[in-house]
């Protein structure tokens, strides 16, 4: 019967499906869904001395967290180092993943190969790297007071200024692979028709070739911006401990304060939060891609 | 062309690391309001010559004339060109009146004046009450009105259109063709027109451009080119032919007669017969099946394959080893293969090729 044997066939479909998906599941599971709610009922503890544990049901940790003035300082400080990298980051890769996502030159696969070739390299050796880089004896400072340009070393490690020249630098891989994604609709026909329009460059880059990459400049922010808020190597180490952000903090109450309900609250908050910007981000991309 | 509106003269395109050029020393003269066709396979230089025209390609060499004005080197932006694409080029972030009104934008015409042309260039594709609609919505055919109207409402010297029927279905395209014309005829628009479909080009221009290999191979009215064709690429690029090579036997009277492997002695009227050799081009539908009059040309062979079209039936037969094709206009019963049947045609429906 065709039918019988089509409908079986569709089951086999459905159960190779299941059996190819199983070990992705099982391991998403085990490696993130099973912490997650451990992480959820830990906050919910509550700590009685130092270091010491009571299981209960309680939001005492969530409202502690909420009460307090130094961690609204912390977040949003965290939020502008965000916003910040974010917006950096996005301009520099952009013209890089414009150029990548056009390009129909032979060297494309290896310039690209370069783009992205700072993601082998962990994020605590590119950080020493700039360590290295921006110290006082530094290759920028050398170089700069050999110019003459400036008298005394600027101060660019162990404050802000050098966490944000790191992250930036970071992030610019995952911007220009996140951006070169979201130009599927910048097209050559598209800027040669605003040409025989009339259009010069400039206008058909403000006019079509902008507006038509937006879906790929907020993808690029999105995760720009979701990597940075909860980086913890760059700003730790570049910061010197004078830079403090929720990631960093969540460390200090998970290690040195051992308080693990805060931190652990204060993780669930970081995690809604980014709930909130994926629900923004999701509608701002209806709006520029549905345009 | 003392009187041409555009005007090419020795344009040549080549590309560095590439020996052979992709348009090579092209003279093309277009009269204004004519509508002229440049053809040919993929790869034979129309495209890059109507890129060139529109100034998205700069030449390597030779000229681009306007009405006697050189815009070799004037940018694409300057050159008030109406360029149509096969992909639409639509932008797909503007409504259709914004698609329409963007080149009277960036000419910074009042505002109540585009209202009205970007209005009428919508009627004229006859389809003013799309105006609101987004570009995602239209189908096909309709997106490639809207890009003929975006290109026209900002009353170019040259209309360029790049292939703009080949995305569409048969039907649709049969019903564009005949309205791109009337909106060309009514316009009185100089166009430019390439395509690789020689039914788009026959049907719709004042004059073909054929082109091979990045050279013009001939420049002519449609049917003097399908007639008359300069050389064998033409022959055979130009509809379905027949072509028998022979050796000259003879000649009288302006009937020159040839020796045809295979085929016998076969008579064609011809002016130029001077030659040893020649080549003989007869159309399928020049080829009577059982004819019942006499013919200059008669032969004998068996039906190999045939085709039942409806409005034709597409026959090969084989004449001592030669394959020749005819077509039968109401034909009824198609023909049985492997029947036997003889085959003629007239001296004066033969063609001798020049080259």
């Amino acid at each position: 019967m065709p039918t019988s044997s089509r409908s079986s066939e569709g089951g086999t479909r459905r159960g190779a499906a299941a059996a190819l998906l199983a070990p992705g599941l099982l391991a998403l599971g085990v490696s993130f869904l099973v912490p997650l709610v451990w992480l959820a009922r830990m906050s919910l503890n509550r700590t009685v001395g130092p270091a010491e544990l009571q299981t209960a049901v309680s939001l005492r940790s969530y409202i502690d967290v909420l009460t307090d003035d130094f961690v609204w300082e912390v977040a949003w400080h965290t939020l502008w180092l965000g916003a910040l990298v974010t917006v950096l980051a996005v301009v520099v890769s952009y013209p890089i993943a414009l150029f990548l996502a056009r390009t129909r030159s032979r060297l494309r696969g290896l310039l690209m190969a370069l783009a992205i070739a700072p993601l082998l390299t962990s994020s605590v050796v590119r950080t020493f790297g700039w360590l290295i880089l921006l110290s006082d004896d530094g290759i920028v400072n050398s170089a700069l007071s050999g110019l003459g340009i400036i008298g005394e070393p600027l101060t660019l490690t162990n404050n802000v200024t050098g966490v944000v020249i790191a992250l930036v630098e970071i992030m610019m891989p995952y911007a220009i692979l996140a951006m070169i994604a979201g130009f599927g609709r910048v097209s050559k026909d598209l800027e040669d028709a605003a040409g025989s329009l009339g259009a010069g460059r400039l206008r058909c880059f403000v006019r079509i070739t902008f507006p038509l990459s937006l879906p790929g400049v907020l993808t690029g922010a999105l995760m720009v911006f979701v990597l940075t808020v909860s980086a913890f190597i760059t700003p730790r180490l570049m910061g010197g401990g004078r830079v403090f952000v929720i990631a960093t903090e969540i460390y200090d109450q998970a290690t040195t304060t051992l308080d693990w309900p805060r931190a652990s609250a204060l993780s669930v908050l970081l995690l809604l939060l980014f709930g909130v910007f994926l629900v923004l981000y999701q509608r701002l991309f209806r709006m520029v891609e549905g345009r | 062309m003392e009187d041409a509106y555009l005007a090419l003269s020795k344009l040549t395109k080549t590309y560095p690391n590439q020996s052979r050029s992709a348009v090579h020393d092209v003279d093309i003269d277009v009269a204004r309001g004519e509508f002229i066709s440049l053809l040919g396979p993929s790869g034979c230089g129309k495209t890059t010559t109507l890129r060139m025209i529109a100034g998205l390609i700069s030449p390597t060499s030779g000229h681009i004339r306007v009405d006697g004005t050189d815009i070799t080197n004037r940018p694409v932006h300057r050159r008030d060109m109406g360029l149509v694409f096969q992909s639409y080029a639509l932008f797909p972030h503007m409504s259709v009146g914004e698609n329409v009104d963007f080149g009277l934008q960036m000419r910074r015409v009042a505002k109540s004046d585009r209202r009205r042309r970007v209005a009428d260039a919508l009627d004229m594709v006859h389809l003013a009450h799309l105006a609101n609609r987004r570009v995602s919505q239209l189908s096909g055919g309709q997106a490639q009105r809207i890009a003929l109207a975006r290109a026209l409402v900002i009353e170019p010297t040259v209309l360029l259109l790049d292939e703009p029927l080949s995305n569409l279905d048969a039907k649709l395209r049969e019903e564009l063709r005949v309205e791109i014309r009337r909106i060309q005829q009514e316009t009185g628009i100089t166009t430019v027109f390439v395509t690789h479909d020689q039914d788009e080009a026959l049907a719709m221009s004042d004059r073909l451009v054929v082109m091979s290999e990045g050279r013009v191979e001939q420049v002519g009215e449609p049917w003097a080119v399908y007639e008359t064709p300069k050389n064998r690429f033409v022959a055979d690029f130009i509809g379905r032919t027949n072509m028998f090579d022979g050796r000259v036997a003879g000649r009288s009277d302006g009937v020159l007669r040839l020796e045809a492997e295979g085929l016998g002695t076969l008579s064609v009227r011809a002016q130029q017969t001077d030659r040893a050799t020649a080549t003989v081009m007869v159309r399928p539908h020049r080829v009577r099946i059982d004819p019942a009059e006499q013919m200059a040309n008669e032969l004998k062979g068996r039906v190999v394959q045939s085709s039942y079209l409806g409005d034709v039936e597409s026959v090969v037969i084989d004449v001592n080893g030669v394959r020749v094709l005819a077509e039968r206009t109401h034909s009824g019963r198609p023909l049985t293969v492997g029947a036997t049947v003889g085959l003629g045609w007239g001296d004066a429906d033969a063609y001798v090729i020049p080259q």
